[in-house]
C-alpha cells in the first residue's frame, strides 16, 4: 500500500466518528465543520491522487463504486465494472482460489488486506492486483458491504516472477555444468553451488561446511592448504589464473575464479587427473624413447672413443717402455764416465765406456728415441683433445637456452664421431667465424649433429663408393638467423622415403644400427626447442643435404619466457608459477 | 735357431712404429714385419710364411675380420690374433671365427709377449704340418643336429632366456670350447677365467650368442648319419662322463677348487680333436675308427698311422691357440704318444688321465660299433 492511500483510509476512518461526534460538542461545531471540511478535501485530493484505487461493493460482493483512478490503471471505464462480482472482473481460473479466499473472509464480515489476484481484461492483458478491504456498516449497524483500496501490482509480480524463474534456469544451467561450480560474494561467502560440487569436494577428501568459504572448500580439498591460501591471497591483485592442485585423495583438480559483472565471484573446480595422467604416460613414454636413443648414441659413441683411444694409449704405453729399454745403458754409461774421472786411467776408462757403446744399436735409438717421444706426445694430445670434446660434448641437458660456441660444438662432435667416420669419409668443416654465441641447447644440439655425422657415415658406407667420401658441414649466420648445413656424398634418401624419414621409429638401417628414432627427435629439438626448420634436399645416389636454421637467440621463444609471477617476486610466485606450467 | 716370423697389420702408422721398437727387444727370436693397409699384408701372407698374423679390426677397405679370414684360406697354420680397440661385444663376435685369439689396446706389451711366445711354443710343441693345417682351417666346430637345432630352436624364442641357453649349450663339446674360448679372451679382461658355460652365457648375452650362431656361425650341424651320427653322439655323450670323472679325480687328489675347474673343463673338451676330423671325412674316419677297434689298436696309434695326428694333440693344439688355461692344453695332450712328461703331472692332467684309464675311448668305441642298430639317438 502507497504512503499516499494509507492516509487517505486513516482520514476517512477519522472523519465518520469526528461527525458523530460534532453534533454533541455544539460550540466548537463551526470550528469543526470547516476542519471536517478541510479532511474531505485533503481525501478527496488523495483520492485522485493516489495509484490505489477506492472500491466499495454490496451484501452480494457487486461492485457499487469505483473511484475514478481504476480508469487510468486498468483502461476501462466504471460503468463497465459496477455490479459485476469480482469474478466475473477476474476472469480467469487461475485466480479463483485466491478470489475464494476474498469470499471467504467477505462471507465471514472479517477485513483482509493484501490479497493478491489476478485478472484477464477484455484486452487480452493479465493484471495482477492487491485488494484490501473491511466490512462496512450503516448507521444502523447493519452491514451493507465492503469498501476497500486496490492496486495494480502486475509489474512487480512479473518482475518476482522473472526473477524466480531466472534462478530456476540459473540453478538448472549450474547443475548441467559438467564441473563444480559456486557463486560467491566478493568476500568469498558461497551463496550458490551445484551438487556436482558437492562430490568433488567429497572425492577430493575435502568437506563443504553450513556457511561454506570458497577458501574452506579449497584448503579442504587440497593436499597443500598454503598453495591454495597463497593463490587466493594473491588473487586479488592479479588476473585470476587457473589454479591446478593436488587433493588429499591424490586427484588433480583445477580452480578457475573470475568476477562477475555484479561483483560475485564465479568459481569452477575441474578434475584433470585422467588428462595429466595421460599427460605424464605420454611425457614418460617420449622422455623413455628419448632416453632409449640417447642410449643409443651414447653407445655406439662409447665404442669409437674408447677406439680413439685405446690405440693411442697403445703405442704410448709401447714407445715409454722402448725408451725405458735404452735407461740402463745410458745410466751405465755415465756411471763410467763419472767412474773414469777420479780413478781410472783414461785407456781402461775408454774401453769400458766403448764397450757399452758398442753393443748399442746407436743408429737405431738416435733414429727411434726421438721420434718415440715426439710419437708418445702426438698419442697424448690427441686423447686429451677426444677427452676433452667428450667433455664439452656431453652438456648437461639444461632446460633454458644459454650462449654457447656453435663452431666449437661442431668441432667437438666431429672429434668424437671421429671414428664412425674415418674409415668410410673426410670431413669438411667450412665454419662461419664471425659467428657470435649462440643461445640454445648446446646439448641437445650436439645430440642434433651427432645425429646427422653418424647418418652422413652411414650413407657414405652404403653407397660403396671406391674413393673416400666427403661430409661437409657448414655453419652461417645472418640476420639473426643461424644455418648449419650437413652435406654427405653418400646413397642419398629415395624420394619415397623423403617425406618420411623425421616419423619415430622410421628406419631403412639394419638392427643395431638405428632405432629409427634419431632425426624425429632431431626434429623436435630443432624445431620444438629451438623454433628452428630442418629441410632435407637429398639427390639418391650423390648425397644428402640436410640444412637446419634456428634463431640466433632461441630464449625470445615463448616457451622460454618466464611468467610474470616468477618476476613479481612475492612469496606466491611459486605456486602461480606452478598453476601457469 | 731358426726366426719365426710375426707380421702386424694396423692403419695406424704410429702404432705400428711403436712396436717396432717395442719388438727390437725380441729381435733375436723374433722377425716382424709391419703393414699399414690389409691389402699389402694380404699380399705379403700370400708370398711368404708368417708363424703369427696379428691384426687390427677396424681399418679402411677391409677389415681385420676379413683380413684374418683371407689369411685363414691362404696360410691356414698361421696363428691369427686380433688386436684391436674396439670394445663392442659385436666386433669380437664377427672375429670369433677367422681369430685365434682377441686382444684389446690398449694391451700392456707383457701380454702381447706372452700371447704371442706360447702360440709359438705351441708351433713348437705341435710340429706336425698336417695337425696345424687342419687346425688352422678349422671354421666352425661341428655339433649333434638335435643339440644345433635344440640350441636353434631357443635362439628364435623370444622368450627364451640364459639360463635355458646355459643348459642346451653345456653338454655339447663344441659350444662349451667356443664360449669358453669367447669369454676368456683378454676382451673380456676378467680376473678369473671362466669355467662354467652357465657364467659364459651370461657374460656374452644372449644377443651375442645369436649374433654367433646365427650370423657367424661359431657352430655348425653334423650332418653325417649312420655311424659317423653315432660316433658322434659318443664323444658328446663322453664329454660330460669324462668332465664329471675328471673332476671327481682332481677332487680325490687334492686338487684346489681351480684345479678341480679346469679338470671338469679338460674332460669335457678332451676328446674335441675328434670332433675336427670326424667333420672333415666323417665316412673315413668312423672307419679308421672301426678299424682301431677291430684290430686292438689304440686309437691314437691308429689316427698317427692313417691320418699323421693324433686327435688329442690337434685338439690340445686348437685349444692352446686359443689361449686356454696350460693344464687344460697338456692335460687334453697328454694322450698323446709325444706329449712330453711334464705335461703329465698337473692335477688336471693326472685327473684326466685317470679319468680315461677308467673309461676308455676304446671300449666306449666297441660299445658303438657292436651295436649298430642302437645309435639312432
Amino acid at each position: 500500500m502507497d504512503p499516499v492511500t494509507a492516509a487517505a483510509l486513516t482520514f476517512a476512518a477519522i472523519a465518520v466518528p469526528t461527525g458523530a461526534l460534532g453534533l454533541s460538542i455544539v460550540r466548537r461545531s463551526r470550528q469543526c465543520r470547516e476542519k471536517q471540511a478541510l479532511v474531505i478535501d485533503r481525501l478527496e485530493d488523495c483520492l485522485t491522487l493516489a495509484t490505489d484505487w477506492v472500491w466499495e461493493c454490496d451484501t452480494e460482493g457487486r461492485f457499487t463504486y469505483f473511484s475514478q483512478q481504476i480508469e487510468t490503471i486498468l483502461g476501462m471505464p466504471v460503468t463497465t465494472l459496477i455490479g459485476k462480482t469480482r469474478r466475473e472482473i477476474a476472469g480467469t481460473p487461475s485466480s479463483s482460489a485466491t478470489v475464494q479466499k476474498i469470499e471467504t473472509a467477505m462471507a465471514d464480515r472479517k477485513p483482509f488486506a493484501d490479497i493478491t489476484y489476478s485478472a484477464l481484461l477484455p484486452d487480452g492483458t493479465m493484471r495482477h492486483m492487491r485488494i484490501s478491504g473491511k466490512p462496512l456498516y450503516g448507521p444502523d449497524k447493519t452491514y451493507i458491504g465492503y469498501r476497500g483500496i486496490g492496486s495494480d501490482v502486475t509489474q512487480q509480480v512479473t518482475e518476482r516472477e522473472a526473477a524466480q524463474s531466472a534462478e530456476a534456469r540459473l540453478r538448472i544451467a549450474i547443475e548441467g555444468i559438467p564441473e563444480g561450480f559456486a557463486l560467491c560474494s566478493i568476500a568469498g561467502i558461497v551463496t550458490m553451488r551445484n551438487r556436482r560440487l558437492g562430490k568433488m569436494v567429497e572425492r577430493a577428501g575435502g568437506h563443504i561446511d553450513r556457511e561454506p568459504t570458497l577458501r574452506a572448500i579449497l584448503t579442504s580439498c587440497a593436499e597443500e592448504p598454503q598453495a591454495i591460501h597463497d593463490y587466493l591471497d594473491a588473487w586479488y591483485t592479479r588476473v585470476a589464473k587457473p589454479m591446478e592442485f593436488r587433493c588429499r585423495s591424490g586427484l588433480i583438480y583445477v580452480a578457475r575464479t573470475q568476477i562477475s559483472p555484479d561483483n560475485s565471484i564465479l568459481l569452477t573446480l575441474s578434475d584433470v587427473s585422467e588428462q595429466r595422467r595421460a599427460q605424464d604416460a605420454e611425457k614418460r613414454l617420449e622422455e623413455e624413447r628419448r632416453q632409449a636413443q640417447k642410449l643409443e648414441a651414447i653407445g655406439t659413441l662409447a665404442g669409437g672413443i674408447a677406439h680413439e683411444i685405446n690405440t693411442p694409449i697403445q703405442y704410448i704405453g709401447d714407445n715409454v717402455r722402448f725408451v725405458a729399454s735404452l735407461l740402463p745403458d745410458l745410466i751405465r754409461l755415465a756411471e763410467e764416465v763419472k767412474k773414469s774421472e777420479d780413478t781410472r786411467s783414461l785407456e781402461e776408462a775408454w774401453s769400458a765406456v766403448s764397450g757399452i757403446v758398442g753393443a748399442m744399436d746407436l743408429d737405431f735409438i738416435a733414429e727411434e728415441a726421438p721420434l718415440a717421444l715426439e710419437q708418445t706426445l702426438e698419442g697424448i694430445s690427441s686423447v686429451s683433445r677426444i677427452v676433452l670434446a667428450m667433455k664439452e660434448f656431453s652438456h648437461p641437458s639444461l632446460k633454458d637456452p644459454v650462449p654457447f660456441d656453435l663452431n666449437r660444438n661442431i668441432e667437438n662432435t666431429v672429434t668424437i664421431s671421429r671414428n664412425e667416420w674415418k674409415i668410410v669419409a673426410t670431413v669438411d668443416l667450412d665454419l662461419d667465424t664471425t659467428m657470435p654465441p649462440v643461445i640454445g641447447l648446446p646439448g641437445d644440439l650436439n645430440q642434433v649433429f651427432l645425429n646427422m655425422v653418424v647418418n652422413a657415415a652411414h650413407a657414405i658406407e652404403d653407397a660403396r663408393k671406391p674413393d673416400l667420401g666427403v661430409i661437409r658441414i657448414q655453419t652461417r649466420q645472418a640476420d639473426g638467423v643461424v644455418t648449419i648445413s650437413i652435406a654427405d656424398s653418400g646413397c642419398g634418401i629415395p624420394e619415397e622415403n623423403l617425406s618420411k624419414i623425421f616419423e619415430p621409429f622410421f628406419t631403412t638401417k639394419d638392427v643395431g644400427r638405428g632405432s629409427g628414432q634419431g632425426l624425429a627427435i632431431a626434429h623436435d629439438i630443432v624445431t620444438r626447442k629451438h623454433g628452428g626448420r630442418i629441410a632435407v634436399d637429398s639427390i639418391p645416389g650423390e648425397g644428402t643435404t640436410f640444412t637446419i636454421t634456428i634463431p640466433l637467440d632461441c630464449s625470445t621463444l615463448p616457451q622460454y619466457q618466464t611468467q610474470p609471477e616468477t618476476l613479481s617476486g612475492d612469496g606466491a610466485h611459486g605456486q602461480t608459477a606452478q598453476v601457469s606450467s | 735357431m731358426k726366426k719365426y716370423s710375426i707380421l702386424f697389420v694396423d692403419d695406424d702408422t704410429r702404432l705400428l712404429s711403436a712396436l717396432r721398437r717395442l719388438m727390437m727387444t725380441r729381435a733375436v727370436e723374433w722377425s716382424c714385419q709391419y703393414s699399414a693397409s690389409p691389402e699389402e699384408a694380404l699380399a705379403l701372407v700370400t708370398t711368404q710364411h708368417f708363424d703369427v698374423v696379428v691384426s687390427d679390426m677396424q681399418m679402411p677397405g677391409m677389415d681385420g675380420a676379413a683380413l684374418l679370414q683371407e689369411v685363414r684360406i691362404i696360410s691356414p697354420d698361421s696363428i691369427r690374433i686380433v688386436l684391436s680397440g674396439y670394445s663392442r661385444t659385436e666386433t669380437i663376435a664377427r672375429v670369433a671365427g677367422p681369430a685365434h685369439q682377441y686382444l684389446a689396446k690398449p694391451c700392456p706389451s707383457d701380454t702381447l709377449f706372452d700371447v704371442i711366445q706360447r702360440s709359438l711354443m705351441l708351433r713348437e710343441f705341435f710340429n706336425s704340418p698336417v695337425l696345424r693345417r687342419m687346425a688352422g682351417a678349422l671354421t666352425a666346430l661341428p655339433s649333434p643336429s638335435g643339440k644345433y637345432a635344440s640350441l636353434l630352436a631357443l635362439l628364435d624364442s623370444p622368450v627364451s632366456n640364459a639360463t635355458d641357453i646355459a643348459q642346451a649349450m653345456t653338454g655339447d663339446v663344441a659350444m662349451v670350447a667356443e664360449i669358453l674360448k669367447l669369454t676368456n679372451s683378454q676382451y673380456f679382461s676378467l680376473a678369473t677365467k671362466v669355467t662354467s658355460v652357465d657364467q659364459a652365457v651370461r657374460i656374452l648375452g644372449v644377443e651375442i650368442i645369436r649374433l654367433l650362431v646365427l650370423n657367424v656361425g661359431i657352430f655348425s650341424m653334423f650332418k653325417a648319419t649312420g655311424p659317423a651320427a653315432r660316433v658322434m653322439n659318443m664323444v658328446e655323450a663322453r664329454g660330460l662322463l669324462l668332465a664329471n670323472a675328471a673332476a671327481e679325480r682332481a677332487s680325490v687328489i687334492g686338487g684346489t677348487q681351480r684345479d678341480i675347474q679346469f679338470a671338469r673343463i679338460a674332460g669335457m673338451l678332451s676328446e674335441i680333436g675328434m670332433l675336427i676330423l670326424l667333420d672333415r671325412d666323417p665316412d673315413h674316419y668312423t672307419l679308421a675308427l672301426s678299424k682301431a677297434v677291430a684290430s686292438g689298436q689304440t686309437v691314437a696309434e691308429t689316427e698317427q698311422r692313417l691320418l699323421q695326428v693324433t686327435h688329442g694333440d690337434l685338439g690340445a693344439y686348437l685349444l692352446g691357440t686359443w689361449g686356454f688355461n696350460d693344464d687344460v692344453v697338456w692335460a687334453v695332450a697328454a694322450i698323446s704318444p709325444s706329449a712330453p712328461t711334464e705335461a703329465r703331472n698337473s692335477v688336471v692332467a693326472r685327473a684326466l688321465l685317470s679319468a680315461r684309464t677308467l673309461h676308455p675311448l676304446e671300449q666306449a668305441l666297441k660299445a658303438v660299433f657292436s651295436e649298430p642298430t642302437a645309435a639312432h639317438a
